[in-house]
């Protein structure tokens, strides 16, 4: 029981991340997030834009704890239960999550270049 | 079905939702190099107050502020003297075929949309309003009295800028409960034909 709780408040740590890097990275790459999420879905995606900058730190400290969760190495005490290891599933959905937040705050950078230079915003 | 699954779904089923709750496909007008048809219907509407979104089909903020027009001004003034226009710009990598599923946001019927292929308002709004950045999103009023007598079209006599902050433009931030009070007063305002210029 207590494994399966403790897996299951890693995976969604590490899901949370993915959602709010996703969701910091996609308003501002216009044509892509109208073919990924239709029209009403750009518009709602666009709504997050002005808390761009919110999402991608709050990423960031979920993602932290999330593999501080994961990777923490738990003293062993006499008559304590061993620790109990994250599964591969939720290691793998955490370093995918790390890799949208990288990727957000790529496309970020990316997108004020290209835009300063007049060229399309991604 | 285990928690990865399960969380794996949800992403999928909301983009299948929003993919699913776009509605069919609107009808426009491909603009041809003199942007005839809008020339046509905009002189034919002298005596009218004219709203025309200039907005880009690949731009979430443009399409923000095309579907807070829709709900915000459209559908707050039911004055038949307000004529609208959308302007689809080949900005921000828009084509053609982006257009056909955001002509589904502005659905008043006063409303026309067109297709500016031609760059015809595109090129002459980006000289005229200086625009950096490369989204349009702009939304202008033309008073009664306006007429479209060049190759480009006429300064409009009050606009607002859905990208003003973002791209640090010199034009109001666009806030759809201000122009619908600036659309209402342009309404209002009197004209007679022969004030017309």
């Amino acid at each position: 029981m207590a494994m399966r709780l403790f897996q299951t408040s890693s995976l969604l740590g590490a899901a949370s991340a993915a959602v709010t890097s996703t969701a910091a990275s996609i308003c501002c790459i216009g044509p892509l997030a109208i073919a990924l999420l239709g029209v009403n879905g750009a518009i709602l995606a666009a709504a997050f834009k002005p808390y761009r900058v919110y999402l991608l730190s709050g990423s960031l400290v979920l993602l932290a704890g999330a593999f501080w969760s994961a990777y923490r190495g738990t003293p062993r005490r006499d008559g304590a239960a061993c620790s109990v290891r994250p599964r591969r599933s939720t290691r793998i959905v955490l370093w995918v999550a790390l890799g949208l937040w990288i990727g957000a705050v790529v496309i970020q950078y990316l997108a004020n270049r290209l835009w300063l230079k007049g060229g399309v915003v991604l | 079905m285990t928690t990865f699954r399960w969380l794996a779904l949800i992403p999928a089923s909301l983009l299948l939702a929003f993919q699913l709750g776009a509605g069919a496909d609107g009808s426009f007008i491909a603009l041809d190099g003199a942007a005839q048809p809008l020339k046509n219907a905009f002189n034919a509407d002298v005596g009218k107050v004219r709203l025309l979104m200039y907005v880009s089909p690949t731009c979430g903020e443009c399409l923000r502020g095309a579907k807070q027009g829709q709900q915000h001004v459209l559908a707050t003034i039911g004055d038949p003297n307000l004529r609208i226009y959308v302007v689809w710009a080949p900005k921000n990598g828009g084509r053609q075929q982006d257009v056909g599923r955001v002509t589904q946001i502005v659905t008043d019927p006063r409303a026309a949309q067109y297709w500016d292929g031609h760059r015809v308002l595109t090129d002459a709004y980006d000289r005229m309003l200086a625009l950096s950045g490369p989204c349009a999103g702009i939304l202008m009023l033309y008073g009664k009295q306006a007429r479209w007598e060049g190759a480009g079209p006429p300064r409009a006599d009050y606009l607002e800028d859905a990208h003003a902050e973002e791209f640090h433009r010199p034009y109001p931030q666009y806030d759809p409960q201000r122009f619908a009070e600036k659309a209402r007063e342009l309404l209002t305002s009197t004209w007679s034909a022969t004030s017309a210029p």
